[in-house]
């Protein structure tokens, strides 16, 4: 087929000199129809590609845009959960763009979703600079995520400027109190420089009511009244302190103090002021409590029933303040209900507690109600009761209406002694994992303590993984995690020495150092584990049995089986854990010969060897057998009296050169023998001590040579 | 019908029948020599044993099997051993294949176990009396205890049998072609094969699960000696 001609004819100089224009033209006319298709559907293709890009790239954008909007007006409009999804799917489609994640951080926290605080932490993890976001995210991770995590983000991803912003560090400091970790806020508020914030200022009066001593209380007036003096504004902060002093704790200048605040601040106090003042009043003039009292009483017994309730219960005049809350309580008064509570736990009303807590208001913490429930029916006797209680209690709180429900119960009941229950619940506390606000490790040591004690060791090594998710940089969980992991076969030993080896290099701790020996002594390395534990400053029978038992392994595979055993003698077996108590035992067994061949390489290795000496020996004696025959056919030509007279003559050389060595060796034995006899006269002549019979050395001297020379028959 | 045509009939069929009798008196020598087999009874002496008779039928079809069992040992506090004794006796050629043919990391991986480490081989016994175990460590994917497993193969007459080598010279179970050559060659058609598989939980190491495993089970396999018939 001919697509298109050329002209092949050679140039003319007289032919019509054509345009590069009328060339196209006529190259384009002479194109087949097939080619000028494909050339204009090229020339479109290549011409639309760009703007087919542009238009997806717009209808994108505007779907991306379109999308956020509408996220933003659900969230606005409180539809969380619509809000959510649609800022993961915005998330997902541009993976790389973070701008959706505030907006799913807060409808993940208006939809109570777990996505919460994983959503908080990257964050924060991000070089953002949106202050109210960032102040979002930081106080849900504080409150929601465990103690370990908050503490390694407030170090690592909080900025220097933020750690100083009374926003951020308020956060902090209510997360550490709520921890008991007084020390740290007391570190943290003396770094303040000037004038600390009113709110920092409040956590630091709470923390030195809790500490409940008589100089920490004496503080906490000091430091209030010169605050409120000095700066009277951040006093409808602060004062409410008073209420956590108890009466007899009050100084007399408390009246004085607060007086000249109330003063400063002009007109009328408000009526908890008011009964403040009454009590600092009754400290000053104690003779005129009951007029005080009853003044307060008729002025405010009407009107505020639940605050004069308040400062009967600070006087501890509990009789007319149960008076006084009954109907509050009747009505399901919120507050009323844990003061009355409290009145009837003090006088130890078991039965009225128990009737008050059957019927709580709206709002009450239930799963506490219901422990507080069975903490009265253990009281009581009833087993059964208690336990259904208790039962109710868990089931409610790990419905996990709030992430911290279990946490608070357990601390409840660990209030109320109820330690096996308050065990049970950690247990399930701890394995709901980093997104529950668990408390440090050192803080809930005892229930991995209690756990080993009660050989539950499955449940404690679910409870270290955890922690060690949790509190990655506590050297402790680590070592005590791998330990067991590595006993009940969840790592193996070289993963141990992989993670614990590096550390040890720079930190040394016994258990550090026995955990490692430990897996030196599982992957064979038993010089290592000699190194590793031949402390002889040791205490070893008041150390814990597991470092006694791995240090007389360790004795036991260098061979001072002897040693091993003193360290062994009336070894607690019943303190292990089932898991070291197996291990230990493997290890400790000396291994069978005839059930332990060792190496298979090296077993094969002594097969052949054997095999291959089985047919050296055979080849060996197969040539022997073929030198004898030779020699007896040589010799088979020599008569039979000739063959005996050189037998006869062998044998009589023999026994000549035999006498010859035993005379020889006679004399020798006399020489020695006299010269040592000479050598002891000698001796015994200098001494001046008659000596009998030969010296010791002598004896052994003949003897010995007797050996070596035995006498024939 | 005349004899001729009787032998002209019977031309096209005697090389036949000629070749299978070379072939049957190939592959089924005369036995001569005495020889012994394994056999592992039941732990019942132990009070921990617990025989899973259901899982064992389970299997039993797929493998083509003569006998054997499944069962399990140990209590939380102790070593645990998962244990499985098959027996194929007056084997085939396919039967015994069956043996060698079965992976642990493929069951194993069936059950979302994964391979974590392999160790060199174990040996147990000399000459006839050998068993070549595999070693495995195996882990759950979403991580947990560790089980090691060992596993070997015993067939009368190859000493050392292991079916992760070859298993005649030149030989591997995954080159079926050369093994049927291989096959005829060296006049495999082994009395007895077994298989003892064991899955040791509860331990650190390999060299604890072995010794554990080595001391409490192995030793408790019997061995029959079958002498050939009286010749006259």
């Amino acid at each position: 087929m001919k697509f298109f001609s050329r002209d092949e004819s050679p140039k003319d100089p007289l032919a019509i000199k054509t345009t590069q224009r009328e060339t196209i033209r006529i190259f384009w006319n002479e194109l087949h129809l097939l080619w000028k298709a494909l050339l204009v559907i090229c020339l479109l293709a290549i011409l639309a590609i760009p703007f087919y890009g542009r238009a997806i790239r717009a209808k994108n954008t505007r779907s991306y845009e379109q999308d956020l909007i509408a996220a933003r007006q659900a969230l606005a409009a409180g539809r969380d959960v619509e809000a959510r999804d649609l800022s993961l799917s915005l998330l997902r489609r541009i993976p790389n763009n973070n701008d959706p994640l505030p907006l799913l951080m807060h409808a993940a926290a208006g939809a109570r979703d777990a996505l919460l605080v994983p959503v908080a932490r990257r964050y924060l993890e991000l070089d953002t600079h949106n202050r109210p976001d960032r102040l979002f995210a930081w106080k849900t991770i504080s409150n929601e995520s465990p103690m370990g995590i908050a503490a390694h983000i407030w170090f690592k991803d909080i900025g220097e400027g933020e750690k100083t912003d009374p926003d951020f560090l308020i956060a902090w400091v209510e997360r550490l109190g709520n921890e008991n970790l007084g020390h740290e806020v007391e570190g943290i508020l003396a770094k303040q420089s000037g004038l600390i914030d009113p709110r920092l200022e409040r956590a630091r009066l709470t923390m030195l009511a809790k500490t409940g001593t008589e100089t920490s209380y004496r503080e906490l007036q000091a430091r209030l009244f010169d605050r409120i003096a000095s700066h009277p504004n951040d006093g409808p902060l602060l004062i409410d302190a008073i209420d956590e002093i108890p009466q007899s704790a009050l100084i007399p200048y408390a009246f004085i103090g607060f007086g000249d605040w109330l003063k400063s601040r002009g007109g009328e106090p408000s009526v908890e002021n008011q009964l403040r003042l009454a009590r600092c009043e009754i400290v000053v003039k104690p003779e005129t409590t009951e007029a005080v009292v009853n003044r307060m009483a008729s002025a405010h017994g009407a009107s505020s029933p639940l605050q004069l309730a308040k400062f009967y219960q600070t006087l501890d005049r509990h009789g007319k303040a149960e008076e006084l809350l009954k109907p509050l309580v009747a009505k399901g008064d919120p507050e009323a209900f844990p003061i009355m509570a409290g009145i009837l736990e003090r006088q130890a009303r078991l039965e009225e507690w128990d009737k008050l807590l059957e019927a709580p208001p709206e709002g009450a913490f239930m799963p506490g109600v219901l422990c507080d429930r069975a903490f009265i029916a253990w009281k009581r006797g009833d087993e059964r009761a208690k336990a259904q209680f208790e039962q109710e209690a868990l089931i409610l709180a790990e419905k996990r209406l709030q992430n911290d429900f279990l946490i608070q119960l357990a601390r409840r009941a660990s209030v109320r002694g109820m330690s096996d229950y308050a065990l049970g619940i950690w247990v399930k506390a701890i394995r709901i994992g980093p997104s529950s606000p668990l408390p440090l490790f050192s803080s809930i040591s005892w229930v991995f303590e209690t756990l080993a004690r009660d050989k539950q060791e499955n449940q404690l090594a679910d409870s270290l993984t955890v922690y060690r998710a949790v509190e990655p940089g506590n050297l402790d969980v680590v070592t005590q995690h791998l330990y067991i992991a590595c006993l009940i076969g969840n790592v193996t030993p070289a993963q141990v020495l992989a993670a614990l080896s590096p550390v040890r290099e720079k930190i040394h701790s016994q258990p550090l150092d026995f955990t490692i020996a430990l897996a030196n002594l599982l992957e064979g390395r038993d010089k290592l584990a000699d190194e590793l534990t031949g402390d002889t400053g040791i205490d070893w029978f008041s150390q814990i049995p597991a470092f006694r038992a791995i240090r007389a392994i360790t004795l036991t595979r260098i061979g001072r089986k002897e040693e091993a055993d003193i360290y062994m003698e009336d070894f607690p077996w019943d303190r292990l854990l089932p898991c070291e108590t197996r291990v230990y035992r493997e290890l400790l067994e000396p291994p069978k010969k005839s059930s332990e061949p060792g190496n298979a390489e090296k077993l094969e290795k002594a097969e052949k060897a054997k095999i291959a000496e089985g047919v050296r020996q055979a080849q060996k004696a197969k040539e022997l057998m073929e030198i004898r025959k030779a020699l007896e056919a040589k010799e088979s030509g020599k008569s039979e009296e000739e063959k005996i007279a050189e037998k006869a003559e062998k044998s009589e050389k023999s026994r000549l050169a035999e006498q010859a060595r035993q005379a020889a060796r006679a004399e020798e034995l006399k020489a020695i023998r006299e010269r040592l006899a000479a050598q002891a006269a000698k001796e015994a002549a200098a001494k001046n001590t008659p000596k009998t019979g030969e010296p010791d050395d002598v004896k052994k001297i003949i003897e010995a040579g007797e050996e070596k020379n035995p006498k024939h028959p | 019908m005349n004899l001729r045509r009787v032998i002209f009939c019977l031309v096209p069929v005697l090389p036949v029948l000629t070749s299978e009798v070379i072939s049957y008196r190939w592959m089924n020598p005369t036995i001569t020599k005495a020889y012994i087999y394994p056999t592992l009874p039941q732990l019942v002496a132990d009070p921990t044993f617990k025989s899973t008779p259901e899982e064992f039928n389970a299997i039993r079809s797929k493998i083509v099997c003569s006998e054997g069992w499944l069962g399990k040992m140990g209590s939380e506090n102790s070593v645990g051993i998962q244990l499985a004794w098959i027996e194929w006796n007056g084997t085939e050629a396919r039967n015994t294949l069956e043996a060698f043919r079965h992976k642990p990391e493929v069951c194993m991986g069936a059950n979302g176990m994964k391979v974590e480490q392999s160790y060199p081989k174990r040996i147990y016994g000399t000459g006839e009396q050998q068993f070549v175990f595999d070693t495995k460590l195996f882990r759950p994917l979403r991580g947990g205890p560790g089980i090691y497993i060992f596993k070997a193969v015993w067939v009368s007459g190859l000493i050392g049998a292991n079916y992760r080598d070859e298993i005649l010279p030149g030989a591997k179970i995954d080159d079926l072609r050369n093994m049927r050559f291989a096959i005829i060659k060296h006049r495999f058609k082994p009395e007895r094969t077994r298989v003892l598989m064991a899955g040791v939980t509860g331990l650190p190491s390999e060299e604890l699960a072995w010794k554990a495993f080595s001391r409490e089970i192995l030793p408790k396999i019997q061995w029959t000696t079958v002498y050939p018939p009286a010749t006259h």
